[in-house]
Order: structure tokens, then C-alpha cells, then sequence
């Protein structure tokens, strides 16, 4: 792999020095377009309390190509899936090479706060959404209090 | 197992002699009210020609609306190329059309390569830089970037790049061609062309790509004078040679529809795996049961064994005597009126009745395939009759009666699709009557010409391959008489809720 582009160190810098509230986003030493993202469930969602382990990976077309992201702490929402993959335009085809690793990450903590069953990557919790939506907000809940039980560093 | 299902599959019309019709004279077809048999015109187009078609639209839109010939074509993208549409759209709604087409207005015009007053970042690799390009929508980014992020369109997405927009998040203005061939590089330039005529023949709903695999000609359906939108399958052929339905890209499969088609090939794929010895090409004869071979597309088989004899149909394995005139049936699946089994045993009915048609659907297809044989054995035994004394000439006869007869046997194919999903009715008994005549010569003329060389019978052949297309012209004109009785009732039905007569016209 050549030389980390300039964007990239860019951005690694200034998430570092200017971090966003509730979210932290460090590079690993040995492979600097790799990341260990870790992000606090947002107030008033059912993932309220909750801290949220991703993964987050910036491929060789970057920026032109989206983030690679993926949640590693299991997580009870209708657009992310047992995988921990996550349903968001701007990671698919809405991707614009003007959007950063900072908007994506405000961008899935604002999925986290609105989920949209109505587009789900897993169809058996977008059902339970739809069809009784306060069960799965309890479940989503008991899921945040048994997983998402680490700390922001 | 397998004599179970051969005995469920083959005993069930042969026997029925009782559809008595007056019809063995050849000449006494129904008659249809002599319908227009013109299938809808078409062209074929090269290359050229749609690169001509193309420019002469986007000539046409520019020049009306007085702007960039870029513009113009992203405009005619967003209407599938009717440049009319686009025009008196546009003179009713100009920034609506334009928004929602993601153009610019005149007065914004694209920017390359220019140099800003002051440095400013750049959104794409964040650096302060002066130089930027630039849509109408004044997005602006280096260059270098702009450049990158145009040749990532096309290198790495494909036909979707003619659909790129401005690289800003939610800008929604479309790339423009002069601006992608200034910023990308020559073999980008070259990809992009082609994605261009790609998509300009996927978006016009008069244009298809000819599905032969090497062929790059289009087929353009000719605008019906009265602007009625082109619905349903049309058999169009290109200058390859390829014939395939303009609706579905398929082999030419009238009579039958696309959805028809569709669902058919759907069940085939479900249902036939077990069935595939049914297209082998062996089967024991009915009476001494030695195995017998078939060699040609003729359904009338004969045991070759020595005292046997027996003579028979592939298809139903009934005898053949029971194959001509009135006793042919062999078409027909008899649906039983006996309530009780039909109570019994619906999936079996089913199935059963399934089964009939596959079997003559992939029989005549089967049949097709050593007809292509035939076609080149064709060649040889013209050969073989100059060689015994007639000239080249004369020989032709029968490589038109060769073509006749293939045309004929790939209607037929597909009538058994098209019966499966009719209902029982009168078109139905029309369509089976239509369909048995043409059947019962088509075998004629497949017997006539599969003998050998010194027994063919010139007038024979001709009296034949008349006879076939007259009766596949009579079956396509059923059911297209059809076709259009059951538009006009279902148009009535829409217009007067609940009556039943005609509505009167008013003078
Ligand atoms: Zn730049
Ligand atoms: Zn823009
Ligand atoms: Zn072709
Ligand atoms: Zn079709």
C-alpha cells in the first residue's frame, strides 16, 4: 500500500484534535486507514447508555469509494443486520467524495436515534418494528444493556 | 415409474374420435375477416445510424431551446428521448423540467479548469487551492479531483456513469458529457461514448439492443401513426439475421404473450427436470416395443422391425391412421368432466394436464432442432438431385419448403403455451381446431420433404407447404381477431360501468 494520502491524514488529525461528542475514531499504528470507532448510544433512543463498537475501513479509491463500516457489538435495529453491516444511502450509492469519516459517523449515530423500518437490512426486526413498535424498543433496550457494555476511552 | 408416467402421459386424446367436423377437405379452412397481418414496422440500425439518431435528437432540442447541446442531451435522458416531450414540457414548466432533469439554466454554464480569485478548500482533498472546475451549479472542486472523481464514474461504475452527478453531497445536477470528455482521459473518453449509445438505446422505449451475442445493431420500433404506445410482443427480426419479441427479448414466441411466456418458462423450470426423457430421442414402438429411433423433425413414426411394421406418433404414441381428417385429436388435452376424479385428484389433473402440453411444447421444439439439421441436409440433397439430372433451380423449392416448415413448427411450439393458459371457450375451441389443421400438415410436409431424394414429390412439397401457411396464417389471425374483441370488451367495460351492449355511436 503507498503513502497514506494527504486527505486521510487530514482528516485522522483533526478527528483526533477536534473529536465529535459521543463518538471516537482512532487509527490503529499498524494500518492507518483502519479504524477503531467506538460510539455512545444517543440520548433518548433505545440505545441510550449503550457503547458501541464499529469497525471502520478507508479502501484504496477512498474518497471517491465509501467508508467500509460495520458494527462489532451486536446491536437490536431494523438497518443493521446480525453482521453488524449497516444500511445508509451515503454508504452506498448517495456517497459523495465531499463527505467525510466525521459525517459518516454523525450520520449512523443518527440512524441509531431514528430508525427507519421501512428500509431494513434485517426484515425480521423491521417486522417487530412496525408491529409493535414498543416491544422492540424494550428488546433493542435489553440488547444495549447486555452487549453494549463498554466504555468510551 | 417410468411406464406409470409414460402410460398417464400418453393415453389420454388419441382414442377420442367423437370431435366430428366436416374438414377434410383441405381448402374448406374457417374463415377469419382478413385481418392486417403486417406485424408492426421496424428497422434495423447500425451504429451509425443510431449515433445519427441520437445527434439528430439532441440537434433538435438544443437548437428549439436555445441551449448546450450537453444540456439537451441530459434533458432528452431524463424524458427517454422524445425530443417533443421535452420540448412543450419545457415551454410549460422550464424550471421545473429543468430541476427535475438536473440541468443548469443557460445563464449558469459549466466551468474547466479555471482559476478562483481566491484560494479557497477544496471539498474533495481539502487542500487550499485556486484552480477549480465547476458545473452550472458553481459546486466547485480542484481540477485534479474533479478529474479523479469523473474517471472513478467511469472505470468503476460502468453504464451508471451517464447518470453521475455533481460530486457535492445532494447536489443533484447531472455531469455533462463536454464536461466528462474535457476532465477524463482518452481511453475514459472512448468507455464513456460507448455508455452513452448504451444507454441512450436502453432508455428509448422504441429501442432494443439485437440479443445475438456479437450483433451491435438496434432495432427501432416505427411510431404508430396515431401515437398509441407499442404494448405486447412483437416478432422483429435484425439484419444478422437474429429473430427475436421486441416486448421481452426473447425468442419470437407468438402466439403467445410475454407474460405468458414468462410464467411458462418459469414453470418449465420448476416442473420438467423429471420429465427430460421426454426429449430423448428414443422411444419404444406402442406395438412390438422395439426401441425406435427418431431421426427427423416428422412426428409419423414407423417400426423398422422386421415383421412389425406398426405405425404410430411420436407424441401421443397412438396410431398414426388416427392421424389424419376428422380422428386428429391429437392436439387437444381432454380435460374430464367426471366431477369425482377431478375431486380425487387435482394436483394429478394438474400435472397431467401440464404434462400434455409440455410434451407437445418441447416436442416441436425438439423437432425444431433436427430441422436445423434438415436445413443443412437440404443443401445435400439438392446436390444429390442435380447430380441425378435437374438443374440448381429447381432444387430451391424445397429450402423454401425447409423455411415454411421451421416457421411453422416454432408457431406451433409456442400455441401449446399459448392453449395452456386459455380458458375453455369458444376462442379455445376456434384456436385448437386452428392449431390441429396446422399441425396435421406441418407433419405432412415434414414427412414429404424427409424422404429420400428420389421419392419427393414436387407438387406434393408445394400442396404442403401452401396448405401450412395458409392455416398458420389462419391461427395467428384467430388470435389476433381475439386479441383485439377482448381489448374492445375490456375498453367498454371501462367506459360504460355494467352495460352490456354496445354503446351507440352518435352520428
Ligand atoms: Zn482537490
Ligand atoms: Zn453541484
Ligand atoms: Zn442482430
Ligand atoms: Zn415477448
Amino acid at each position: 500500500m503507498g503513502e497514506l494520502p494527504r486527505r486521510i491524514q487530514k482528516e485522522t488529525q483533526r478527528l483526533l484534535s477536534e473529536p465529535v461528542a459521543g463518538i471516537s475514531a482512532s487509527p490503529y499504528q499498524d494500518n492507518l486507514r483502519y479504524f477503531n470507532v467506538v460510539l455512545a448510544g444517543p440520548a433518548t433512543s433505545p440505545f441510550e447508555g449503550g457503547i458501541f463498537r464499529l469497525e471502520l475501513f478507508l479502501p484504496e479509491e477512498y474518497p471517491m469509494a465509501p467508508p467500509k463500516v460495520r458494527f462489532l457489538t451486536k446491536i437490536y435495529h431494523p438497518n443493521i443486520d446480525k453482521l453488524g453491516r449497516i444500511c445508509l444511502d451515503i454508504l452506498k450509492d448517495k456517497w459523495s467524495p465531499a463527505l467525510q469519516v466525521r459525517t459518516v459517523l454523525l450520520s449512523i449515530q443518527a440512524l441509531l436515534s431514528a430508525p427507519n423500518p421501512e428500509d431494513p437490512l434485517d426484515a425480521g426486526v423491521a417486522d417487530h418494528w412496525k408491529s409493535n413498535e414498543a416491544a422492540a424498543i424494550e428488546e433493542a433496550k435489553r440488547w444495549t444493556q447486555q452487549y453494549a457494555t463498554g466504555s468510551l476511552p | 415409474m417410468a411406464d406409470d408416467e409414460s402410460e398417464m402421459l400418453f393415453d389420454n386424446s388419441c382414442d377420442d374420435a367423437s370431435d366430428a367436423e366436416e374438414d377434410d377437405d383441405d381448402y374448406s379452412e374457417f374463415e377469419q375477416p382478413s385481418l392486417a397481418q403486417a406485424p408492426r414496422p421496424f428497422r434495423c440500425l447500425r451504429p451509425d445510424d443510431l449515433r445519427e439518431m441520437q445527434a439528430a435528437a439532441v440537434k433538435r432540442v438544443a437548437e428549439t431551446l436555445c441551449c448546450e447541446p450537453s444540456d439537451a442531451t441530459v434533458l432528452l435522458r431524463s424524458f427517454k428521448w422524445d425530443a417533443e416531450r421535452v420540448i412543450s414540457s419545457y415551454f410549460e414548466n422550464p424550471e421545473g423540467v429543468l430541476e427535475k432533469a438536473g440541468v443548469c439554466g443557460s445563464s449558469n454554464r459549466a466551468v474547466i479548469d479555471a482559476a478562483a480569485a481566491q484560494p479557497y478548500q477544496c471539498p474533495i482533498c481539502l487542500e487550499m487551492v485556486t484552480a477549480f472546475s465547476a458545473l452550472g451549479c458553481g459546486h466547485r472542486a480542484c481540477t485534479p479531483c474533479y478529474s479523479a472523481y469523473v474517471g472513478h464514474k467511469i472505470d468503476d461504475e460502468g453504464t451508471a456513469a451517464v447518470r453521475a452527478r455533481c460530486p457535492l453531497v445532494k447536489c443533484r445536477v447531472q455531469l455533462t458529457d463536454a464536461l466528462v470528455n474535457a476532465l477524463a482521459t482518452d481511453a475514459q473518453r472512448a468507455r464513456y461514448a460507448v455508455y452513452l449509445e448504451r444507454a441512450f438505446v436502453d432508455d428509448h422505449p422504441r429501442l432494443a439492443w439485437c440479443p445475438a451475442p456479437s450483433c451491435t445493431h438496434a432495432i427501432l420500433m416505427v411510431q404508430p401513426a396515431d401515437g398509441a404506445p407499442l404494448t405486447g410482443a412483437a416478432r422483429v427480426a435484425c439484419a444478422c439475421g437474429e429473430v427475436f419479441c421486441f416486448a421481452c427479448l426473447r425468442d419470437d414466441h407468438s402466439p403467445a404473450t410475454c407474460e405468458q411466456l414468462r410464467l411458462w418458462l418459469i414453470k418449465c423450470k420448476d416442473d420438467s427436470e423429471t420429465y427430460n426423457w421426454l426429449q430423448a430421442n428414443t422411444r419404444a414402438c406402442p406395438a412390438c416395443k422395439t426401441s425406435v429411433e427418431k431421426s427427423g423433425g416428422c412426428n409419423h413414426m414407423t417400426c423398422r422391425h422386421a415383421s412389425c411394421g406398426h405405425e404410430w406418433c411420436w407424441v401421443c404414441a397412438g396410431p398414426w391412421k388416427e392421424h389424419s381428417g376428422n380422428f386428429y385429436t391429437c392436439n387437444r388435452f381432454k380435460e374430464t368432466d367426471d366431477e369425482e376424479v377431478k375431486r380425487k385428484d387435482l394436483s394429478k389433473a394438474a400435472l397431467e394436464r401440464y404434462l400434455h402440453y409440455y410434451s407437445r411444447y418441447i416436442n416441436h421444439h425438439s423437432s425444431l432442432m433436427l430441422e436445423e439439421k434438415t436445413r443443412q441436409a437440404m443443401e445435400d440433397k439438392i446436390a444429390e438431385m442435380q447430380a441425378l439430372g435437374s438443374n440448381w433451380l429447381d432444387g430451391q423449392y424445397l429450402k423454401e419448403a425447409t423455411e415454411s416448415l421451421i416457421a411453422c413448427r416454432h408457431a406451433l411450439q409456442y400455441t401449446y403455451v399459448y392453449a395452456f393458459y386459455l380458458p375453455a371457450d369458444n376462442h379455445k375451441e376456434l384456436f385448437q381446431m386452428a392449431q390441429r389443421d396446422l399441425e396435421m400438415t406441418t407433419e405432412d410436409l415434414s414427412a414429404e420433404i424427409e424422404k429420400p431424394v428420389e421419392q419427393i414429390v414436387r407438387l406434393t412439397v408445394l400442396h404442403h407447404q401452401q396448405m401450412s401457411e395458409r392455416r398458420l396464417a389462419n391461427l395467428f389471425n384467430a388470435v389476433e381477431a381475439h386479441r383485439v374483441a377482448e381489448a374492445q370488451a375490456a375498453l367498454e367495460a371501462a367506459h360504460v360501468p355494467g352495460a352490456l351492449s354496445r354503446p351507440q355511436s352518435q352520428a
